[in-house]
C-alpha cells in the first residue's frame, strides 16, 4: 500500500474555544496580546526603518457599539505580510525578526497572539499601512477567523488599527475603566506610551525603580514604596529591598507586606514581567516558601513563558533566579536589621511569628535575624539574647501547654518560659542552641529536672530521717537545693519508670505483639528506677531543715501536712507567685507550730 | 485498612469542626517529612501535638507522633528518640488506639530506631518484628511495603544479599496479587543485586522505579543507589550525572552514609580527589551522626573518612575520625569486628605520622614562632612537635590548644589545657585559655565546678587569670559580682589598665559614679591622648552631676560653652533619643541637646506610648546612626530619612511625668486657641495641636447648628490636640478651664479621657453625644 501525505484538518471553532477556555486563563489576555503586537510593530519599525520616531499606542472604546480599537504607529504590514502573518495561525513575524536581529526587546513568541482577537471578537478588522509602502493601506476583515478578506482601504498613516467588534460575553472590553485597569496591570512597564480615548496622559506612565537614574537613595526609597504599592492591592509595603546587580539580566523589587501574617500563612505576591510585559502573578514559588509576607516584581528577558504566556517554564534559569531572589531577600532583611531598625521593628510587629518558622528552615535568614526575632513566653515576647540574660544563660522551653512543677519553680525565679508548643518556637530554640551554643532546657524531661534542681548529698542521719518521712510506695526521694526556698518539696513524674512499668507489665503482653515488645524491653530493662514519681526535698527550706532535726511521731504528722499543702498548691490553678506566697505563709505557721 | 483514606476523612472532619489548623498540620507534617524538609516538619510538630491533645484526638496524636518519628528517626537518624518511640508503641496499643491503622507504623518506628542505633547487631530482632507485623497485615495495607523494606534492610545490613533478594521477590509477588507495585522495594532490590555483583540487573530494577509520589527523600535515596550502580558498572558520565550535592545530602542524615560511600568508591577507582573541603563536609556529616546516636553509621562513615583523609595526607582529620570511631565502640550493641578495624586504622595513622617531616633540631623557640605554614595540618603537626620539645612553654600550649579548637578538636584543646594546668600550675595564660574554653563548652556550671572562685593560695598570675574569667562570666548580668572580682584582681595587679577600665564601666552600671570617675581619671591620666577615655569620664561625670569635670573634659575634647549658662542648659540643637523597654522595643523622641551628653525631650509622644515630654536625661554620645545620605534638597540625613543624630538613653535624670489627654472638636480659630493655650499654661498644662488643615468635620444637618434651616452636611475645620497635664496638676481646674472655654464657643469641644479620669460619667455621656453629632 502506498503512503500519502495529507494536511491535518484544523477545526478553528474548537481551537478558539481551547484558546479561550484553556490556553488563556481570561479572555482579557487578548488585550495584552494585541498591545504586545502593537509594541513589537513599533520596535520593528525602529529596527528596520532606521530613523527615530515617537511611538505611541492608542486605545479607543465604544461601549454603545461594543467596540475596542487598538492603534499603533509602528511598522504596519504589506499586503503579503497581511496574508502571511494575520491569516496564518502560529506564524509570527516577531520570532523571525528576533532571530534575525538578535534583539531581546520584542515580546511575541508563538505567533498565536493575534488569534486571541477571535476569542473576544465576532468580527476583527485590521487597517494597516506598512512603512515599506506608505501609500497603500490594507483592510483585513475576518468574522470568527475561519474566512477572511483583504482589500485596499482609504489611505492612513503608517501603522495598524485593529477594530474588535466584541462578542456579547466580552463587552466589558469596550469599557474604558476596565481597559485602563487591564493596561495598568499588563503594560505598566512598557516603555511605549499607551493612551485611551485621546486622553493626553498615558495610562502606563510608571518608571520602575531599577530604571530610575540620578536620584538620591532617599528618593529611590520613596519611589520604591510607591512602585510596590501599585502591585500590592491587599497590603501596603512596609519596606522595600532592591534586587542587586546580577548576571541574570534580572531586575526587580522585593517588599515586605504590612498585613499581619499568621504562622505559615502564604500571601506571597509575585508579578513577573518579560521584556516589560506582564506575564503572570502565579509564580509565587520564585519567592521562598517561607516568605509568605513578601511581594516581588521581577522582570527579565530570559524567562521562558509557556505557550499561554501566563506562566513560566521551570528551567535552569528559573531555578537560578529563584536562588538569587532568596539570597537577595535574606541579605536585604539583614540590611534592614542593621541599617533600618525602625522599619525592621515594624516588620517584626507584623511578621515575627512567620519569621520564627522561616528562620527555622533557612540558615541564612536565621543568621540574619537571630538577635531580633522575639519568642513568645509566659511573660511576653523577648529576643533570645534578652531571654538568655533573664534566664541566666539558658533557654527554658516548655513543650506542652499543661502546667508543671517546673513552671512554678521557674516562674517564681522570674525566668520566662518559652512557649514551645507554638508554631516553630521549639524548632527555633533547638536551632539556636545548636548553632549558638546556648543551653536549652527542655522542661518535662528528666534531664531538665536535674539541671533545674541541684542534687546534694546529705548526712546518713538526715537522709534516713527525711526519706522515712517522704518516701512512699510509688515515690522516690531525692535531696536538692533549689529556689525559691519557700517551696519545701516538689513532685515530678518519672517518665523512665512509667515507661518501664508499662512496657514490662504483663498487661502489655496482651496488647503488644511479642517481638515488638521484646525489642522495646531491650531498652526498658536498662532503666533502673521503677517508682513513678520523684519528690525533690528542698534542703534550703526552713521547714525541711527543721524536720531534718526533729524526732518523734509528730514529725510524721508535720511531714504529712507539708505534703498535703504542697500537693494542693501544685494542683491549684492560681498564679505561681501567689502559690509561693501561700507556701511562705504556710512555712512560717508550720515553724511556729513545730517550735511549740 | 488504608491509612490515607482515614487521614483524608479525618482532615475533612477536623475542618468541619473548625479545627483547621490541626487539619492543616495533619497534611503538612507528612508532606514536609517526605520532602526532606525536616526543619519545617519539626516547626509544626509541637503545635500539632498540643492541638491534638487539646481536642482529645488520640488517633491524630498517634498519627502526628508517628510522622514525627519518621522525620526524626528515619530521616535524621536520631536514635535518641528511642524512649519516645517506645512511648508511641505503648500509646498506639491502647484500647482507644489499637484500631488506628498507624499502630503498625509505630512498630516500624521501633524497628527503625534499633536499626539506626546498630543495624547489624539487632538483625535478628528487627527481622522478628517485621515478620510478626507482616503476619498481622496483608499486601493491601500501605504499611506492607514499608515493613517489607525494613525487613530487607535488616538483611542488607548483615550483607545477606541472597536472602534480601528472596524477600524482595516474595513481597513483590504479594503486592502483585493485589495489583500493587513494589515501589520502594525496588530500591532494596537494586541494593541486594548490587551486593551480589549484578549491577546491570540493579540498574534495571531502579529504572523501573519512578519514585513519583514518594517525595524528595526517596528520590534522593534512589539517586544515590543509582550512583553506586553506575560506579559498579564503571559508567563514569552517568556517575557524574547522578551525584547528589552536599547541600541536598545535608537535608537528611539518611543520605550521609551513601554520600560518603560514593566518594570512597570513586576514590578507590581513582576518580575522586580528596580535598580539605570534602573532608570538612564529611566531618559535618559525621558529627551529625554522632550527635544523633547513630553509632554504627557514624562508625562506618568515620572509617571511610579516616581512610580517605590518610590517603591524601590529612592526618588531623584522620585522627579526628579515629577518635570518633573510638567513641562509637562502647555504644555498639555488638562489636562485629569494629574494634579490629579501628586498631588497623590506628596502626596506619601512627605509621603515617612517623613519616611526617620533623622540626629541625637546631630550631629555637623564637625561630619556630616565626615559621609560616601552608595548611592547618602542617601547622598542627609542627605545633605538636614544638610542644613535645618545649612542653613547659605556656604560650605554646595556648597556641596548640587554639589550633586544636580551630580544626574542630575542641575536646583535645580542653584536655591539653586541663593537663597543662596541672603541669604548669603557675601559668596565667593556660588558666585564662582553659577557663574561656570551658565557659564556652560547658557553660556556667561546668566552669564554676572546675574553676572555683576561691582563689586564695593560687599563684598570682593564675589568680588574675581566673578572676578575669569570672569577670567575663558576671559582667553582663551580675555587675556587683563582676566588681568584686575586679577589686580582687586589682589588689594583685593595681595598675592593670584593662581591669581599671572594666571597673569604671561596671561601677557606672552600678551607679557608683564617684568611684567610676576615680577609675576613669586614673586612665585619663595614664593615657592623656585617648579621647575615648575622656568621653567615658565625661559621661560618668555628667551622670554624677560633676559639672566642672564635665566642662574640663568637654573643653579638652573640643566643646566651647557660653559663659554663665549651666552645662546642661545649652542649646546644642535637636537630636533624637532612643529608649528601649524590657522587651527590646525602641521608642525614639526628639530632644533638645543641652550639653555634650545631656538632653531634654521636646517631643510630645503619641497616645499609647510612654509620655516623655520634658524628661531630662543623659545619653551615650556615640550616635546610633550616620548622616551619610542627602535628601532631595541636599540636607544630610541617614538611610531611614532621619535628619538628626540618634543617641541611646543612659539615664533619665528628671521625669516630670505628664498624663496625656485629648481635646477634639471644631477648631475655635487660631486666636482663641492661642488664648486657651495661655490659660492652660497657667495651670502648667501644655496644649499641643496634632491636627492640620486636612482635619475637617462633617456636621450633620441641624446638628449643633443654631440655623435649623440648614439641610446640608456642613464642613467645619477640626481641631485635635493633646493636653499634657503634670501628674500632680489639679484636674478639676483643668476641666473647669476647658468647660469655660468650650461653653463660650459656637461649637463645643470634647475631652473625654480627662472626664474619665475625673469619673464624671454624666458629662462623659454628654460628650459622647457631641462626638457622635460632629462625627469626631
Amino acid at each position: 500500500m502506498s503512503s500519502q501525505i495529507k494536511h491535518t484538518q484544523v477545526n478553528l471553532d474548537g481551537l478558539l474555544e481551547v484558546l479561550g477556555q484553556n490556553l488563556y486563563s481570561t479572555p482579557a489576555v487578548a488585550l495584552r496580546e494585541l498591545i504586545q503586537n502593537a509594541h513589537d510593530a513599533c520596535l520593528r519599525y525602529q529596527l528596520e526603518a532606521g530613523h527615530p520616531k515617537a511611538f505611541q499606542i492608542d486605545l479607543y472604546t465604544d461601549p454603545g457599539n461594543n467596540v475596542l480599537v487598538i492603534q499603533d504607529n509602528g511598522s504596519g504590514l504589506t499586503r503579503d505580510e497581511v496574508g502571511d502573518y494575520l491569516a496564518t495561525i502560529g506564524s509570527g513575524y516577531t520570532r523571525i525578526l528576533r532571530q534575525r536581529t538578535a534583539t531581546d526587546e520584542m515580546i511575541g513568541y508563538f505567533g498565536l497572539g493575534f488569534l486571541s482577537a477571535y476569542v473576544v471578537a465576532d468580527k476583527v478588522e485590521v487597517y494597516t499601512t506598512s512603512y515599506q509602502e506608505p501609500e497603500s493601506t490594507w483592510l483585513f476583515t475576518s468574522s470568527g477567523g475561519k474566512t477572511f478578506s483583504i482589500s485596499e482601504s482609504a489611505s492612513q498613516s503608517v501603522g495598524s488599527r485593529i477594530v474588535l467588534r466584541l462578542k456579547a460575553g466580552f463587552s466589558e472590553l469596550s469599557d474604558s475603566g476596565v481597559v485602563s485597569a487591564l493596561v495598568r496591570k499588563y503594560c505598566s512597564l512598557l516603555p511605549i506610551p499607551i493612551t485611551i480615548n485621546e486622553r493626553p496622559e498615558p495610562i502606563n506612565n510608571v518608571t520602575p525603580p531599577w530604571a530610575e537614574q540620578g536620584v538620591s537613595p532617599l528618593q529611590l526609597k520613596r519611589r520604591q514604596m510607591a512602585f510596590a504599592e501599585l502591585f500590592e492591592a491587599d497590603y501596603a509595603p512596609l519596606a522595600c529591598i532592591s534586587l542587586p546587580e546580577n548576571d541574570l539580566d534580572l531586575d526587580g523589587l522585593l517588599w515586605i507586606q504590612d498585613g499581619s501574617s499568621y504562622v505559615s500563612s502564604d500571601s506571597r505576591n509575585v508579578s513577573v514581567f518579560i521584556r516589560n510585559m506582564f506575564i503572570t502573578d502565579k509564580e509565587a514559588d520564585l519567592l521562598p516558601r517561607w516568605a509568605g509576607f513578601v511581594g516581588l516584581v521581577v522582570e527579565s528577558p530570559r524567562f521562558k513563558p509557556t505557550a499561554s504566556r501566563e506562566s513560566l517554564q521551570e528551567d535552569d534559569y528559573y531555578r537560578r533566579v529563584r536562588e538569587f531572589i532568596r539570597e537577595a531577600l535574606v541579605t536585604g532583611l539583614r540590611n534592614l536589621v542593621l541599617q533600618e531598625p525602625e522599619a525592621w521593628g515594624r516588620i517584626l510587629v507584623r511578621h515575627n511569628q512567620a519569621l520564627i518558622g522561616a528562620a527555622v528552615v533557612d540558615d541564612r535568614l536565621f543568621e540574619a535575624t537571630k538577635r531580633s526575632i522575639k519568642l513568645p513566653t509566659n511573660t511576653g515576647e523577648f529576643t533570645v539574647p534578652q531571654l538568655v540574660k533573664k534566664s541566666q544563660g539558658a533557654l527554658y522551653l516548655k513543650p506542652e501547654v499543661a502546667a508543671s512543677s517546673e513552671d512554678m519553680l521557674l516562674a517564681a525565679q522570674g525566668i520566662p518560659l518559652i512557649k514551645g508548643y507554638l508554631y516553630g518556637v521549639s524548632a527555633y530554640c533547638q536551632k539556636f542552641s545548636q548553632l549558638e551554643g546556648v543551653r536549652l532546657r527542655n522542661l518535662g524531661t528528666g534531664e531538665g529536672q536535674e539541671q533545674l534542681l541541684r542534687r546534694v548529698t546529705v548526712s546518713a542521719v538526715v537522709e534516713q530521717r527525711l526519706t522515712a518521712l517522704f518516701e512512699e510506695p510509688d515515690v522516690d526521694v531525692r535531696f536538692a537545693e533549689f529556689e525559691p526556698d519557700e517551696v519545701p518539696l516538689v513532685y515530678f513524674s518519672n517518665r523512665d519508670a512509667i515507661r518501664k512499668n508499662r512496657i514490662e507489665s504483663d498487661e502489655a503482653a496482651s496488647r503488644i505483639s511479642s517481638a515488638a515488645l521484646s525489642l522495646a524491653r531491650l531498652h526498658t530493662r536498662t532503666i533502673e528506677q521503677d517508682k513513678e514519681r520523684i519528690v525533690y526535698v528542698n534542703l534550703l527550706n526552713p521547714v525541711i531543715q527543721k524536720l531534718s532535726s526533729l524526732d518523734g511521731a509528730i514529725t510524721r504528722d508535720f511531714a504529712n501536712v507539708v505534703k498535703c499543702c504542697v500537693a494542693s498548691a501544685q494542683d491549684g490553678d492560681e498564679k505561681d507567685d501567689s502559690m509561693v506566697t501561700r507556701l511562705s505563709t504556710f512555712g512560717a505557721s508550720m515553724l511556729t507550730l513545730m517550735e511549740q | 485498612m488504608d491509612i490515607w483514606a482515614w487521614t483524608h476523612t479525618k482532615k475533612r472532619e477536623l475542618h468541619e469542626a473548625g479545627q483547621d489548623r490541626l487539619a492543616e498540620i495533619m497534611g503538612d507534617l507528612p508532606h514536609w517529612t517526605c520532602e526532606d524538609e525536616h526543619e519545617r516538619a519539626e516547626a509544626l510538630y509541637n503545635e500539632g501535638l498540643a492541638l491534638a491533645r487539646e481536642h482529645d484526638e488520640k488517633w491524630v496524636e498517634v498519627f502526628l507522633r508517628h510522622w514525627h518519628m519518621q522525620s526524626q528517626v528515619l530521616g535524621l537518624r536520631n536514635a535518641h528518640k528511642l524512649p519516645e518511640v517506645i512511648d508511641l508503641l505503648n500509646l498506639s496499643h491502647q484500647d482507644e488506639t489499637r484500631d488506628c491503622p498507624q499502630r503498625i507504623c509505630a512498630v516500624q518506628d521501633l524497628a527503625n530506631c534499633y536499626g539506626i542505633k546498630d543495624g547489624p547487631a539487632y538483625f535478628e530482632e528487627r527481622v522478628a518484628v517485621a515478620e510478626e507485623t507482616l503476619a498481622e497485615i496483608n499486601a493491601t495495607w500501605p504499611c506492607y511495603c514499608c515493613i517489607s523494606v525494613e525487613m530487607i534492610d535488616a538483611y542488607l545490613d548483615v550483607e545477606d544479599y541472597a536472602t534480601a533478594l528472596e524477600k524482595v521477590d516474595l513481597a513483590t509477588r504479594e503486592l502483585a496479587k493485589v495489583n500493587d507495585e513494589p515501589g520502594q522495594i525496588l530500591m532494596m532490590k537494586a541494593r541486594a543485586l548490587l551486593g551480589l555483583g549484578r549491577a546491570d540487573e540493579a540498574l534495571e530494577a531502579l529504572q523501573s522505579f519512578s519514585g513519583a509520589g514518594y517525595g524528595l527523600q526517596v528520590f534522593r535515596q534512589a539517586q544515590q543507589i543509582l550512583c553506586l550502580v553506575h560506579i559498579a558498572r564503571e559508567d563514569w558520565p552517568q556517575v557524574e550525572e547522578s551525584l547528589l550535592s552536599f547541600d541536598d545530602a545535608m537535608s537528611a542524615s539518611v543520605h550521609f552514609r551513601h554520600w560518603v560511600q560514593i566518594r570512597y568508591q570513586l576514590h578507590q577507582a581513582g576518580r575522586f580527589d580528596v580535598t580539605g573541603g570534602f573532608l570538612r563536609e564529611g566531618r559535618t556529616m559525621l558529627r551529625r551522626l554522632e550527635e544523633a546516636g547513630a553509632a554504627r553509621e557514624a562508625l562506618v562513615v568515620a572509617g571511610m573518612l579516616a581512610q580517605l583523609a590518610m590517603s591524601a595526607g590529612f592526618w588531623v582529620v584522620a585522627e579526628i575520625a579515629l577518635t570518633a570511631m573510638h567513641q562509637q565502640l562502647p555504644l555498639l550493641a555488638k562489636d562485629l569486628g569494629a574494634s579490629d578495624e579501628v586498631a588497623e586504622l590506628e596502626r596506619q595513622l601512627v605509621a603515617m605520622k612517623q613519616a611526617l617531616p620533623a622540626l629541625e633540631s637546631s630550631l629555637t623557640l623564637e625561630a619556630f614562632y616565626a615559621l609560616e605554614f601552608e595548611s592547618e595540618d602542617e601547622a598542627l603537626h609542627a605545633l605538636m612537635q614544638a610542644y613535645a620539645r618545649w612542653p613547659d612553654e605556656d604560650d605554646l600550649v595556648v597556641r596548640l590548644a587554639a589550633m586544636y579548637e580551630h580544626v574542630g578538636a575542641g575536646d583535645k584543646a580542653l584536655a591539653l589545657l586541663a593537663e597543662s594546668r596541672d603541669r604548669l600550675p603557675e601559668s596565667g595564660a593556660v588558666e585564662r585559655a582553659y577557663g574561656r574554653l570551658l565557659l564556652n563548652a560547658s557553660g556556667k556550671e561546668g566552669f564554676t565546678a572546675a574553676c572555683p572562685l576561691d582563689v586564695a593560695g593560687l599563684p598570682p598570675q593564675v589568680r588574675v587569670a581566673r578572676l578575669w574569667n569570672y569577670v567575663d562570666l558576671y559582667r553582663g548580668s551580675m555587675p556587683q559580682r563582676a566588681l568584686e572580682c575586679l577589686e580582687e584582681l586589682l589588689a594583685i595587679e593595681p595598675e592593670l589598665p584593662a581591669a581599671i577600665y572594666q571597673r569604671a564601666v561596671v561601677l557606672e552600671q552600678l551607679e557608683r559614679y564617684d568611684e567610676a570617675i576615680a577609675s576613669w581619671q586614673l586612665l585619663v591620666d595614664a593615657f592623656p591622648e585617648d579621647s575615648h577615655l575622656r568621653w567615658g569620664l565625661l559621661v560618668t561625670a555628667t551622670l554624677a552631676g560633676h559639672w566642672e569635670l564635665v566642662r574640663e573634659m568637654a573643653e579638652v575634647i573640643g566643646f566651647r560653652f557660653e559663659k554663665g549658662v549651666a552645662l546642661d542648659e545649652h542649646d546644642m540643637g535637636i537630636v533624637k533619643v532612643e529608649f528601649t523597654d524590657e522587651h527590646g522595643d525602641a521608642q525614639r523622641c526628639y530632644a533638645q541637646r543641652t550639653g555634650p551628653a545631656t538632653a531634654t525631650i521636646v517631643d510630645i509622644c503619641q497616645l499609647g506610648t510612654p509620655q516623655r515630654y520634658g524628661e531630662r536625661l543623659v545619653f551615650d554620645p556615640a550616635p546610633l546612626n550616620e548622616l551619610s545620605e542627602t535628601d532631595d534638597e541636599g540636607r544630610p540625613c541617614d538611610l531611614e530619612g532621619n535628619y538628626h543624630f540618634i543617641y541611646r538613653n543612659l539615664k533619665i535624670v528628671e521625669a516630670p511625668g505628664f498624663s496625656t489627654f485629648t481635646l477634639d472638636g471644631v477648631h475655635p480659630g487660631d486666636e482663641r486657641l492661642e488664648q486657651l493655650g495661655a490659660q492652660l499654661a497657667n495651670l502648667d498644662v501644655v496644649l499641643s495641636r496634632r491636627s492640620n488643615d486636612q482635619y475637617v468635620l462633617q456636621l450633620e444637618p441641624n446638628a449643633g447648628n443654631a440655623d435649623a434651616s440648614s439641610e446640608h452636611t456642613e464642613e467645619l475645620p477640626g481641631l485635635f490636640a493633646y493636653l499634657l497635664v503634670p501628674k500632680d496638676a489639679d484636674l478639676v481646674a483643668v476641666d473647669q478651664c476647658l468647660e469655660a472655654f468650650s461653653g463660650a464657643q459656637p461649637h463645643p469641644l470634647v475631652w473625654p479621657e480627662l472626664l474619665e479620669a475625673l469619673g464624671d460619667a454624666p458629662r462623659l455621656e454628654r460628650q459622647a453625644d457631641i462626638s457622635k453629632r460632629y462625627n469626631l
